[in-house]
């Protein structure tokens, strides 16, 4: 358009009043320009606030509404289903999440990531700086500064994220709970190494990622608009905008066509292995011309579906690269050429020397800012993987928070919807603290919902040893459940002493990584041992109760650090869980067939150290040679029912024994009446 | 705007041309003869007509194409060709399309197993030069000739004959190859030519380069476009051809789909990861070889050329021996990054315990740490040694010929000499030529180690496909040996095989062969039976039957042929036809299909018709294996044998099952259509329908064998003999019966301190009387299932 008054000199046309009255539209522009300019500038301003204003009030409504739909269903087991199938999307949920994480992983003002983020984007403008003036310096020393700092403050995000997401997880039993009661989370173990580094990495990276190239395309538009004209640079910016929406339009839904490549893939791989599966039964068959057939059909069928996309592909790709290479590359010069033809007001003389100058300049900068903008629109695809990972760590913290606050969420799969269960279910009983323990009318259910025993009411006082017996999942491990605090009580009324006075010995019993010691004094820390005044001596002469003392003697002693399940058998295992009872000596201590694996005469020699340090126990034990060191049974049969009674031991063994031996004969008549029946036929 | 006075200079020639020819024509037209003119139209009509019917017919068959292959489709059938070859429809789109299929011949199969057993000695394989090891246990996957070899021997595969369309495909995905080079060259010289109009201010001379840019664009985006879709086309092709030469060595007659898994376990239990995935990842990243390999090697090639003619022998040794060294030195002091990386997967997960996780997380982090001052470093050195010393030496080897013009090359040598006067501007053009060339030198380089990374990546996918078709042929061709250095192999391993297995005879005939187990290649198989013997003809139905895992199964698999006859002699009919053995296994077996293709299984709904039966109704197509019950899998087993009508059957606890008395009524009918059943099954009660009676695992070890005639006096004074022992043990069962309650009530007691009898509290009683009703009830269930037995009996 400025144009005109110059290409009129060399042009004939002919229409002399199209001529004139262009000439006075242009000039009457020209005049205006500064001030038509910014009016532009002030409008797109104004609309861009105003989109983003839009934008907000429309996610805040969303949220909303959201919140009232969460509301309204009611609270109940089925709540987790429907929140639990939220779509990663880039809103209102995700800044919030994202702010909630960086204020973990940015505490203060003061902190060492926040030092780390500002010199690593003093860096990143250095750069931009560098690259803006000196033409052919390569910012090689800057930009491996840059990876450092990226991957340093990643590594920093990680530690902050990882330690609060430790003291979370390892306080008030909530890894427990958040593996047993709760089915939010399926598993946490990856989501805290993998999901979080994941997620420091993407924050680290989509700083440097997003900082870079806005800043890259404000500083080079800038001087761009500047050398150019901001016509020009509108003009153009409008048709690429225009050429590709037109392309968008125009692209195949190729997410579709791979979709269905995979699935044909997967069905392909699927008759495959379908035919490994059953291969004996296709070879007795000789049915391999049979089969041969289908698999071709799979692969064929995959074949002509790949083909297909490919044509798609090809006809799209030669679009997408005329416009993008060729097309754009033609405005772009068009852009350049702008200051050669036309006269733009503020630029300098038009001696061959500057235009060359400009051009190159012009050149160059066009070319960096396209490429900050193709990195713009590839960092959306990064940005959505962000809110994938915040959604997934963000999710672990709620769900913690709210386990902590006792709120559970699990879907149950069993006779739970029966009303009488959910009855059950709902209840909440009573929890004190006291000397002795005694259940009255508690139910016990199982982690999946099923009531195993309606009302359960026994007492255990001290020097009272109770021995539990009964099939297995009849319901002995929710009652230590119970004991141990890490199970709500359904119902009725439980006295219990203190977390720290009951004992529990599994039967595979755990040892950690660490030193003998360690292994011995578990949960204690040496500190912790030193404090209650019990020295190595002392921890050698538990040992020798257990008849182990000669892993002391083995290299490294009591300090010896080793994968302790690795190094020592089952026997040893259990002898070292042994060792740790005497060692803590509490009031209660619970034996989940912890004796499974060691000889008579240890486990004697168990017993009797336990009874003599006022242990009072209760075991799980299908051993009978266990029986006598006990006075009350707690039996169940495995059908909701019990029996608690005083043990009298003896009696109780001969009169067992005899029922075992009938139950093996009555077992074997069904065999016998059928084959006789098959003899006589 | 500017453009109005181009557009209408354009126009103008156009209308010229137009109306030029436009009288040209009108001309001829009142010039030729009236004869001309009627053969003109007559012919014109002629054409027309003949298109139209062409185009119709063509349409026509098209039609009737479409319409047999959707009937087809649905009926999974495979046609045969003459020549052996099988047309199979797919769906495509909303249609079908045919897709014929060619066997690979048995004797490529036997040309290749030179390629896939022996290889050969130089390029460090076999061991010992005559025992076929595949896969070489001793080669890594890795750049070395190992892996030319297998590339190689792959290549025969995917590129059959100089002919073939795979050829085609690579020669024009060259070409395009090639004009990409020369576009791009083509490219740069229309950029300058246009940066110099603008330059200029040549306005006229630019727009007409824009329009030319825009031309060139459009060719040049084509033969891009055209490079990626070749590039696929060429994996396709491919994986094609490999897909169809492993399915046809995988699925045929020697039944090696089964016995690579179960005998010789080569490749594991995962040949369907082989066969798809490692395939597929095998073929594109080969096609891709190509592209990225063949550009920057032409390059290097070129460049290198190019400065031995300019810089001569010396400067370009300089340059090899810089090359090489820096390659070293980088190699040396590049730090493990491999092993490193699975230290840390070594700390990733592991037991979440408070303190050994925060220690755990700090030595992580510490290690990462140490990684990534580590990779700065080296990333800094790296730039350091490839961008200033090799430019600097660059440098130095260009300004050769200036400082020593007798040690230059040929051209710069003779051009010293032609050009005394323009030496100066010689020697500065010569410099920028050199170093321009030094520069996409490096740059080819780069590009190379790129590419070398990749081969790399190859050179593993093609050791695992390599793996795969090698142990396949291995499994093909039966090619064991004793391991190199023993004379025998181990007893009843694959190589230890002696026994014959004979198809052909009518009956079913064992000659001392053992039953052995066989164990996966190279170990030694079970024995279960030391020597078997026995014979069934026509007629004589046999019941094998002995207590669970002493091989009653193993036998069916011996006389199918699954399991290696390791000694003596096995003798059977063929396998297919009115006159071949067919085998039921005990697993029921339910294809992908039509409710048809289930019963005549293993056929297809052409080989039915053309055995001449008849059917309707039967095109539905489910998921089989869920929707029939247990007993109706296998009944339609014994459907499957009642269709083939096969002279011998073995059937594998074919009817356990299946209620006694539509078993009864499945063997009578089998009986009728005169088929010879060996039956495998532990119930005792389907004696009556056999005339002999093989029983296994009698014996103290459980490895003895009796073969006997049913109906016999000793078989049948065996039978008294344990009828009346059992008999007496049932005596004495109400007495049990008695005396376990009275225990029960004993112990459910429940005392409290002081002796008192505590009562038991309300939901107790209901919990007691429900067992006693569940008591009741399975009583009564005994007592249902003694009156079916009567009523058998």
């Amino acid at each position: 358009m400025a144009a005109q008054s110059k290409l009129s000199s060399t042009r004939h046309i002919s229409t002399q009043s199209l001529k004139s009255l262009i000439n006075e539209l242009t000039s009457r522009y020209l005049q205006h320009r500064t001030r038509i300019s910014r009016a532009i500038y002030l409008t797109l301003f104004v609309a861009l606030i105003s989109r983003i204003r839009n934008a907000i009030a429309e996610q805040k409504a969303a949220s909303q509404r959201q919140a009232e739909a969460r509301k309204r269903p009611g609270t109940g087991a089925t709540e987790g289903e429907a929140t639990g199938r939220k779509k990663v999307e880039l809103n209102r949920e995700f800044f919030k999440n994202l702010l909630r994480l960086l204020r973990i992983v940015i505490p203060g003002w003061r902190s060492k990531e926040l030092r780390l983020l500002i010199s690593h984007s003093i860096f990143l403008v250095l750069r931009t700086l560098i690259s803006l003036y000196v033409a052919e310096l390569d910012g090689r020393l800057v930009s491996n500064l840059l990876s450092y700092h990226q991957c340093k403050l990643s590594l920093q995000y990680r530690t902050r994220l990882t330690n609060y997401i430790h003291n979370k997880y390892l306080n008030h039993m909530t890894f427990y709970t958040l593996s047993a009661l709760d089915d939010r989370i399926k598993n946490a173990d990856q989501l805290i190494t993998v999901d979080v580094a994941k997620f420091s990495n993407s924050l680290a990276e989509l700083y440097s990622n997003i900082a870079k190239p806005i800043l890259d395309m404000v500083i080079y538009n800038w001087s761009l608009s500047r050398s150019v004209g901001g016509e020009g640079l509108f003009m153009m910016s409008l048709i690429v905008q225009l050429s590709a929406s037109v392309m968008r339009a125009l692209t195949p839904p190729f997410g579709k066509y791979v979709a269905d490549e995979a699935r044909l893939e997967g069905e392909f791989r699927f008759q495959h292995s379908r035919l490994i599966d059953y291969s004996e039964e296709v070879a007795l068959y000789a049915g391999h011309e049979a089969e041969k057939d289908t698999l071709d059909k799979g692969y064929f069928t995959l074949i002509k579906h790949v083909n297909r996309i490919l044509r798609r592909r090809f006809y799209h790709g030669v679009m997408e690269d005329f416009v993008i290479k060729y097309f754009w590359g033609a405005l772009g010069l068009m852009l350049c050429s702008v200051p050669v033809f036309f006269k733009v007001p503020g630029a300098s003389g038009a001696s061959m020397g500057d235009r060359t100058e400009s051009f190159v300049t012009n050149r160059r900068m066009l070319l960096m800012s396209s490429d900050a903008f193709g990195r713009i629109m590839f960092s959306y695809k990064e940005i959505t993987e962000l809110a994938g990972y915040t959604a997934r760590v963000s999710t672990l913290l709620d769900v913690m928070d709210d386990i902590q606050a006792g709120h559970f969420e699990k879907r149950l799969v069993s006779s739970a919807s029966t009303d009488e269960n959910a009855a059950v279910l709902r209840g909440r009983g009573q929890v004190f603290e006291g000397e002795d323990i005694e259940f009255v009318d508690v139910p016990i259910v199982s982690p999946n919902g099923d009531i195993l025993v309606r009302k359960l009411s026994f007492s255990v006082r001290p020097g009272e040893h109770l021995l539990i017996v009964g099939p297995n999942g009849c319901g002995k491990s929710s009652l230590f459940r119970i004991l141990g605090g890490l199970w709500p009580v359904y119902g009725g009324t439980v006295r219990k002493p203190p977390f720290e006075d009951i004992f529990y010995i599994p039967q595979r019993p755990y040892l950690s990584r660490g030193t003998l010691r360690q292994q011995i004094i578990y949960p204690d820390g040496v500190r912790e041992m030193r404090d209650k005044g019990i020295t190595d001596a002392d921890l050698h002469r538990i040992l020798s109760v257990v008849e182990i003392e000669s892993i002391v003697d083995r290299p490294g002693g009591w300090d010896a650090e080793q994968e302790w399940t690795d190094v020592l058998s089952g026997g040893l295992q259990q002898r070292v869980a042994m060792a740790r009872l005497f060692y803590h000596a509490p009031k209660y201590a619970i034996l989940d067939e912890c004796t499974s694996s060691v000889t008579l005469e240890i486990e004697r020699v168990m017993y009797d150290e336990a009874k003599r340090l006022g242990i009072t126990l209760m075991t799980v034990s299908h051993r009978r040679s266990l029986w006598k060191y006990h006075s009350r049974i707690l039996q169940f049969d495995g059908q909701g029912n019990y029996v608690f009674t005083k043990l009298d031991a003896e009696r109780r063994l001969q009169l067992e024994d005899e029922k075992e031996e009938l139950d093996l004969r009555l077992r074997a008549v069904p065999e016998i009446e059928r084959r006789i029946a098959e003899l006589t036929t | 705007m500017a453009a109005q006075s181009t557009l209408r200079n354009g126009e103008d020639p156009l209308l010229v041309l137009y109306n030029h020819y436009l009288t040209l024509i009108r001309t001829r037209l009142t010039k030729s003869s009236r004869t001309a003119k009627l053969v003109a139209t007559l012919s014109l009509l002629i054409s027309i007509v003949g298109t139209g019917y062409g185009g119709g017919r063509w349409w026509q068959r098209r039609k009737a194409e479409k319409e047999t292959g959707r009937k087809l489709l649905r009926r999974n059938s495979g046609l045969r060709g003459k020549d052996g070859s099988r047309t199979i429809y797919v769906p495509y789109r909303s249609s079908t399309s045919k897709v014929t299929i060619y066997p690979t011949k048995p004797t490529t199969f036997d040309a290749h197993r030179r390629l896939f057993l022996q290889p050969p000695r130089a390029a460090g394989l076999g061991s010992d030069g005559y025992t076929p090891q595949v896969p070489p246990p001793q080669t890594k996957p890795g750049l070395n000739l190992a892996f030319l070899h297998q590339f190689l021997s792959l290549l025969n595969i995917m590129i059959p004959r100089w002919d073939s369309k795979e050829t085609g495909l690579l020669l024009s995905h060259s070409v395009f190859l090639m004009l990409r080079t020369y576009l791009s060259l083509v490219v740069a010289r229309l950029d300058g030519e246009i940066v110099r109009d603008l330059v200029a201010g040549n306005g006229k001379a630019f727009l007409w380069g824009i329009v030319k840019w825009c031309g060139i664009g459009s060719f040049a985006s084509y033969t891009n476009a055209m490079i990626k879709f070749l590039q696929s086309k060429v994996s396709i092709a491919f994986r094609t051809r490999l897909t169809r030469y492993i399915h046809d060595l995988y699925l045929n007659d020697h039944l090696n789909y089964y016995k690579l898994q179960n005998l010789d376990g080569g490749v594991g239990l995962g040949a369907d990861q082989f066969i798809t995935q490692d395939l597929t990842l095998f073929c594109a990243s080969a096609a891709s070889l190509y592209s990225s390999l063949g550009k920057p090697f032409v390059d290097l090639c070129v460049f290198n050329y190019q400065l031995f003619r300019s810089l001569g022998p010396l400067a370009l040794s300089g340059l090899l021996a810089n090359y090489f060294l820096t390659a070293t030195i980088l190699r040396r002091l590049s730090p493990p990054f491999g092993k490193l990386k699975a230290e840390v997967a070594f700390y990733g997960g592991d037991q979440m315990e408070r303190t050994f996780l925060d220690k755990g997380f700090k030595e992580l982090k510490h290690w990462m740490e140490g990684i990534y001052s580590l990779k700065i470093r080296y990333n800094m050195l790296e730039d350091f040694v490839l961008k200033y010393s090799w430019s600097a030496f660059g440098y130095l080897i260009t300004s050769l010929p200036v400082f020593l013009p007798a040690w230059g090359g040929l051209g710069g040598a003779a051009e010293a000499l032609a050009e005394k006067n323009g030496k100066e501007r010689s020697r500065m053009k010569d410099f920028i030529t050199n170093k321009r060339l030094m520069l996409s030198l490096a740059d080819a380089g780069g590009r190379m180690m790129y590419s070398i990374k990749d081969l790399s990546e190859l050179a593993g996918y093609t050791s695992r496909v390599y793996t795969l078709i090698s142990t396949l042929h291995r499994v093909h061709a039966a090619a064991y040996f004793p391991p190199p250095g023993t004379r025998h192999a181990e007893l009843y391993s694959l190589a230890d095989v002696q026994g014959t297995l004979h198809a052909g005879f009518d009956g079913v005939r064992l000659e001392h062969v053992p039953i052995v187990a066989p164990g996966l290649w190279p170990a030694g198989g079970d024995e279960l039976v030391e020597s078997l013997s026995f014979v069934v003809h026509a007629g004589d139905h046999l019941l094998v039957t002995g207590p669970n895992g002493v091989g009653k199964s193993a036998v069916a698999r011996i006389v199918a042929g699954l399991w290696p006859t390791y000694r003596g002699l096995v003798s059977r009919p063929r396998r297919v036809g009115e006159d071949g053995i067919m085998f039921l296994p005990q697993r029921p077996y339910l294809s992908t299909g039509t409710l048809r293709d289930q019963v005549i299984y293993p056929h297809t709904a052409v080989d039915m018709k053309d055995a001449g039966r008849r059917d309707r109704g039967w095109d539905t197509r489910k998921d089989w294996k869920d929707v029939l019950s247990g007993g109706e899998k296998q009944r339609m087993g014994i459907a499957r044998l009642l269709y083939h009508e096969p002279r011998y059957a073995f059937v594998d606890e074919g009817t356990s099952a299946v209620s006694s008395d539509v078993e009864g009524l499945l063997y009578e009918r089998a009986k009728a259509r005169g088929i010879t059943l060996i039956t495998i099954s532990t119930r005792a009660s389907l004696k009556r329908y056999h005339t002999f009676t093989l029983t296994l695992g009698l014996g103290d070890n459980g490895d003895e064998w009796d073969f006997q005639r049913i109906g016999t006096a000793s078989e049948k004074s065996s039978v008294e003999k344990e009828l009346h022992e059992l008999r007496e043990r049932l005596q004495s069962v109400e007495e049990w019966k008695r005396r376990r309650q009275e225990i029960e009530d004993e112990l459910s007691r429940v005392w409290v301190e002081g002796g008192d009898e505590l009562a038991p509290p309300a939901y107790e009683e209901e919990g007691r009387n429900e067992d006693s009703e569940g008591a009741g009830e399975a009583e009564e269930g005994v007592a249902r299932e003694e009156g079916t037995n009567e009523v058998e009996a």
